[in-house]
């Protein structure tokens, strides 16, 4: 019987069943849809959370970043007062892995590659040395191999003729270098043997010693036992051979297995109670397991040597051995990279011998939560000191992940928003199915149907419809899951608000995770279920409320009103708009604190954009971004070969400004042409030598030496890209600006020289210096070939930070920097700006920049605002990104990881108001509409009483709406007045929302007016409710 | 014979700050055959008596009797389902359901269903001089006057002796206020009825076997008819 009639009571009241059925429905699908679409990017990105590593890596940018063996002395210092604990302690820091190294070796392994340190050193027996006049070289046999990488037995070496004297039929131990020169045979060359721990003992190791043997020996030589060449020569199979073994406390943190440039092919990591431990275990590259014939599984004696000393090479001599030898199990194998073929990594322990000494310019990786690397960035590179840098490395995590953060902000918005208006709708259906039916509730009790028949009558009826919508709009949702996890895909395109192009943010190799949910039915169906139930519960509410009326009605107690007097106004619409409004109490104030508040209210909102619009303006007011060529890994800054055609080409787009460039020639010192009080010197220039052999060594030797580089701006020439302290002493009357500018004449260059230099020859400000560079030509004056050379006055000093004495000479002395800033014009000052459309090289300007090559280049960009075009141009012409690369095999990093994520962080929150508003504008619209609607229908008696009384349709309207006029008007203006008051400027946005609100209000009350107009009166006063 | 006894009833009302005294130690007895009118101001009481009558409430203090039973002890709903029958002046029909459906709707409470129902609804709106063709209509397509006989005819489908029936005639005009007035004075005199009617229409108490005037939640008899 419940039931029948329940459903009775549905089938009989269609458009209601209907609207709510559709209503629920909808809510129900698109509550879902948001549910499904927050559940589903939140597993996402837990997932990216796992499958993402990010690392702050801090290294050290010495001169010679990034050589991963070196030792840097100005690093070493620098970290005697680095504290990394203030990294570790940060809040984002997930763990702090500062690996250590150490020379490894292991019998039976060789080493071929490139990076051996000392792959000419050779220790050999030679004889038959014979002396060529013509050529001025001996040349002999290789009678014994002790240790060449290079020689064999039996084969012709000729040996420079500084090396020693050699005699016929005289044997040798000979140590030195061992070469391919321009000549097919072997080539002999002196060389020292640097090794800190034999120096340090007094050793020192000579060129050559005669072996010949006594004749009555029947040998042609002896070598003697315990001969320092046996000593050197054991030592460089050791060293020549090693492996460079890091004791870790997280492999994957180390940069090659974070970036995959190392991974493992076989066996596995270690396990967390190895590195606890510190078990015996290592891992190894497939190289090195191949050539000592072990596999994952095996053990392998391994002996580690430190000492006293910095270098990895000078970590052991011979005759102190090893530092500590131990059997180790092979746990994995990585594959094999050229450069890192003889890496090994080992569990870092106390007890692992370490070297004391920085080796690379890694100081540490921090392993960094995936979601706050950004702020950890903003942390921490501020406080790092003068060349640590901070680089973060997440593995495309920030990529992937950041337009899915937003869409997630922007799902629960709008699931919230949905749940909301389904909480109204579900309140509006218990309330018209239920409280509105109060009478059938209180009917049925009088009847005797019992509380128990009433609930189950009205939560049958509605929660049929409940039932049916909500299920129906959850499995709708189910179906259209897919293509809503399409859109989001698509979205997530769109809201990539980082463009990570060419961005120093994005320094890493990207690993790809995809957005595949698979949400199943079950838990749209709980969504439903949960929907249905609140409709049930609001049902419940609205049906135990319909049992309080049951009671008698209690009195009411009013207390007496004050008589008024008696209003003198004219008759009319308005007469009776103004008395109501003077009489109506507390009524007369709803409209206009409503005003008052939707006011306010609108004005925070449309000042919450200008104020993201003001912070985005003034980002990008306040940015530079710089730019620089790099390498590949986005590590190196000079000792590039970059095309002069292209970087004039992309100067010339006229997007960047601040252009630095520098170019490289290894320099030979020839002494002092001018001194300062005007004394000169008669120098010759550097002859070439007519000996080929010699000539070539002397070229080898200039080609070893520092670099003069020519820049027009040192503060950003690779020596300091990474430095806040370049000081200069310039000589009275110059500064920076000499290297700026143009050609004028040979006698013009002036040059920047270290202090080191500068002492050690004697040098000062205002002398005029001699340099030769690495290219020859014709001199008529001496008949004779010279290399060529530089007289260059010496106008200033500086500190120097590398091991090298560089020195700085303006750009335009090893290129024609017109080709580049204009014909006559600063290398600095210039216009930037012929756009590329109208720039045209003439061919022969073509083919001199194509021949140039200049070893680093940085700028600066014009506006912020054109970064994503520049990004555009740069992608359009092919230049390469960091392991991204393009047509133009010249890498360029911009430095916008700053930037983006501010610009990223405001364009977030535009992008939630964008999202959040207009629900706020349509809920404000519906409240201006639903309020006016209430106000003027709440009173419907009082406008049947005036139509019965005889007023006309337009006088009943304008009564009303002339009353509700002046209300919001008033409310309206009083709101405004506040505003004003309190920030001094109503922007139009805001008056335009106003507007808006106003519209809305007046629409509500004339849809009300005008159907209280149509509607019987009769009906009206007749109704009860 | 003797169906309601009321034994020394008052009821009061509570709120924050005072009490209010609806009815105030009354005590009268209601048999069966009789119509009876409670005539009063308003606010006097009339409609609280009705309601403690109808077992909508218990009173604060006394007891109202059911053939000798205290209401108060009783499943108050199975009173109204199976005791006391109720009269209003809005109707109070179930606006969706059909005359038929109205009429039916108690009956099929107490279990009693199908075609015997339908018959009875039949019978009923015959007994209140409607014609069998408003059985299928809806309440809204009725005037004031049939929507009020439906109004008893649902009253009578409950088979109980007790009508109560506040202000029934308080929504018609004269001739149909004469008319539900003399179904209600034949239910009584010829089958036995026990009404009860709450009334402001003095034109009806001649007709009354027994008029009480409440003021002030007293109860007085104003009229007894021998």
């Amino acid at each position: 019987m419940v039931f029948r009639y329940s459903i009775l009571s549905i089938l009989r009241s269609k458009a209601k069943t209907a609207l709510f059925t559709l209503l629920l429905f909808t809510l129900t699908l698109a509550l879902s849809l948001g549910v499904s679409v927050w559940a589903s990017v939140a597993q996402f990105l837990n997932e990216c959370d796992e499958y993402y590593t990010t690392i702050g890596m801090i290294e050290y940018m010495g001169t010679s970043h990034p050589d991963d063996l070196i030792y840097d002395e100005a690093m070493a210092n620098a970290l005697s007062t680095f504290d990394p604990s203030f990294i570790q302690q940060d809040e984002s820091t997930l763990f702090w892995n500062a690996p250590t190294r150490s020379l490894g070796y292991v019998d039976g392994f060789w080493r071929t590659d490139d990076y051996v340190p000392g792959r000419m050193l050779s220790v050999l027996v030679v004889g038959n040395v014979g002396y060529s006049e013509k050529n001025r070289v001996y040349s002999g046999i290789v009678m014994n191999t002790i240790y060449s990488l290079k020689s064999e037995n039996d084969t012709i070496i000729l040996i420079d003729e500084d090396f020693g004297s050699f005699e016929p039929d005289r044997y040798y131990l000979v140590f030195g270098e061992v070469f391919y020169g321009s000549s097919p045979l072997l080539h002999l060359r002196r060389a020292n043997f640097d090794n800190a721990i034999s120096s340090a003992q007094g050793i020192e190791v000579p060129h050559m010693l005669d072996i010949t043997a006594d004749a009555k020996t029947g040998q042609f030589y002896t070598i003697p036992e315990n001969s320092i060449f046996l000593q050197v020569a054991d030592t460089l199979r050791v060293v020549n051979n090693s492996l460079l073994v890091s004791g870790t406390e997280d492999l994957f943190s180390l940069l090659p297995f974070h970036q995959q440039e190392l991974y493992l092919i076989d066996g596995r990591a270690f396990t967390e109670e190895e590195y606890n431990n510190g078990s015996p275990v290592i891992i190894l590259s497939e190289l090195v397991s191949n050539r000592l014939g072990v596999y994952v599984g095996d053990t392998i004696d391994l002996s580690l040597a430190v000492s006293d000393y910095p270098g990895i090479y000078n970590s052991y001599w011979v005759s102190d051995g090893f530092t500590s030898q131990s059997k180790f199990k092979i746990v994995g194998i990585t594959n094999t990279v050229n450069d890192k073929s003889w890496y090994a990594f080992v569990p870092k322990t106390k007890d692992l011998p370490a070297s004391k000494f920085p080796i690379g310019y890694t100081v540490g990786q921090a392993i960094v939560q995936n979601e706050d690397a950004a702020e950890f960035y903003n942390r921490v590179e501020p406080t790092l000191s003068d060349r640590f840098h901070l680089t973060i490395y997440d593995q495309g995590y920030s990529t992937v992940a950041i337009p899915y953060q937003t869409i997630l902000i922007v799902a629960k918005i709008v699931t919230l928003v949905c749940l909301l208006l389904e909480l109204a709708v579900l309140i509006l259906f218990g309330f018209l199915f239920v409280y509105r039916q109060r009478e059938t509730s209180e009917t049925m009790q009088m009847l005797g149907a019992g509380k128990k028949r009433v609930i189950g009558h009205f939560l049958f009826s509605a929660g049929i419809i409940a039932f049916f919508s909500t299920m129906t709009g959850a499995i709708a949702a189910f179906l259209l899951h897919d293509r809503i996890m399409a859109l989001v895909v698509k979205a997530a395109d769109h809201y990539a608000l980082i463009d990570a192009r060419f961005s120093n943010g994005n320094l890493t190799t990207s690993r790809v995770l995809e957005f595949s949910p698979a949400l199943k039915l079950p838990l749209f169906l709980s969504i439903g279920g949960v929907v249905f139930l609140l409709a049930l519960s609001a049902c419940l509410v609205f049906v135990l409320r319909t049992f309080l009326r049951i009671k008698p009605t209690r009195p009411k107690t009013k207390s007496p009103k004050k008589i008024g007097k008696t209003s003198r106004l004219n008759g009319g619409s308005l007469k009776y708009a103004i008395l109501s409004i003077i009489r109506g109490g507390a009524r007369s104030f709803i409209v206009p604190l409503l005003a008052v508040a939707i006011v306010i209210f609108f004005g925070q909102l449309s000042s919450t954009v200008l104020r993201y619009q003001e912070q985005l303006d003034t980002i990008y007011n306040n940015s530079t971004i710089q730019g620089y060529f790099t390498d590949i890994n986005g590590k190196k800054t000079g000792n590039q070969v970059l095309s002069a055609y292209d970087i004039t080409n992309l100067y010339n787009t006229g997007q960047v400004n601040s252009l630095s460039i520098s170019i490289d020639e290894p320099y030979y010192f020839l002494g002092i042409k001018r001194w300062a009080n005007g004394r000169e010197q008669n120098l010759t220039p550097l002859f070439v030598p007519d000996n080929h052999f010699v000539y070539e060594s002397l070229q080898e030797t200039i080609q070893r030496g520092a670099d003069l580089t020519a820049t027009n701006n040192i503060n950003t020439a690779p020596e300091f890209f990474y430095s806040n302290q370049v000081n200069i002493n310039f000589m009275d009357g110059y500064d920076e600006s000499v290297l700026e500018v143009p050609y004028q004449n040979e006698n013009s260059f002036t040059c920047i020289l270290p202090t080191s230099l500068m002492k050690k020859h004697e040098i000062n400000l205002g002398d005029t210096v001699r340099f030769a560079i690495n290219d020859v030509f014709f001199d008529p004056t001496y008949d004779e070939r010279v290399f060529v050379h530089y007289d260059l006055l010496v106008i200033g000093s500086y500190e120097k930070q590398g091991a090298e004495d560089t020195i700085y000479v303006p750009l335009s002395l090893f290129t024609d920097t017109g080709l580049i800033w204009g014909k006559g014009q600063s290398a600095a000052n210039s216009p930037t700006g012929i756009k590329t459309a109208d720039f045209t090289l003439s061919q022969e300007e073509k083919d001199q920049l194509q021949a140039t090559t200049f070893q680093s280049a940085n700028f600066n960009l014009t506006d912020a605002r054109m970064l994503s075009d520049f990004k555009n141009y740069l992608t359009d012409y092919g230049f390469s990104q960091v392991h991204k690369v393009g047509s133009v095999r010249q890498f360029i990093v911009l430095k916008d990881a700053e930037f983006n994520a501010a610009v990223a962080s405001v364009k977030q929150q535009i992008l939630y108001i964008n999202t959040l508003y207009p629900f706020l504008y349509f809920l404000v619209g519906t409240i201006a509409l639903v309020v006016s609607y209430l106000i003027v229908v709440s009173r419907k008696k009082e406008f049947a009483t005036m139509r019965g009384l005889g007023s006309t349709r337009a006088n009943s309207f304008f009564s009303f709406f002339f009353e509700q006029g002046i209300l919001i008007f008033f409310g309206t203006a009083f709101g405004l007045m506040i505003w004003y008051i309190l920030f001094d400027a109503v922007t139009i946005p805001h008056r335009i929302l106003i507007a808006g609100f106003l519209i809305c209000y007046f629409i509500g009350c004339t849809i009300s007016i005008r159907i209280m107009n149509n509607a019987n009166v009769l009906t009206i006063l007749g109704d009860r409710d | 014979m003797k169906i309601l006894e009321l034994q020394d009833v008052s009821y009061r009302y509570h709120n924050a700050y005072q009490h209010v005294d609806a009815l105030k130690n009354i005590h009268c007895d209601f048999e069966e055959g009789k119509v009876y009118a409670l005539v009063g101001k308003s606010g006097s009481g009339k409609s609280t008596l009705l309601s403690l009558l109808a077992g909508l409430d218990v009173p604060s203090g006394g007891k109202v009797l059911f053939s000798g039973k205290s209401i108060a002890t009783m499943d108050r709903a199975k009173y109204r389902r199976e005791c006391a029958a109720m009269i209003y002046q809005n109707f109070r029909l179930f606006p969706l359901l059909t005359v038929s459906e109205n009429i039916t709707y108690p009956m099929e409470l107490r279990g009693f269903r199908g075609k015997k129902a339908r018959t009875r609804a039949q019978e009923l709106v015959t007994r209140v001089a409607l014609p069998e063709s408003v059985l299928d209509r809806f309440p809204s397509m009725l005037s004031g006057g049939e929507q009020q006989r439906v109004g008893i005819a649902r009253a009578l489908s409950m088979d109980t002796k007790l009508l109560l029936a506040d202000e029934p005639t308080g929504n018609l005009d004269d001739e149909n206020s004469r008319n539900i007035i003399d179904i209600l004075v034949k239910l009584a005199h010829a089958d036995g009825y026990c009404v009860i009617i709450a009334t402001h229409d003095i034109g009806i108490l001649p007709k009354m076997d027994m008029v009480y005037r409440m003021n002030s939640g007293k109860l007085h008899l104003d009229i007894e008819k021998v």
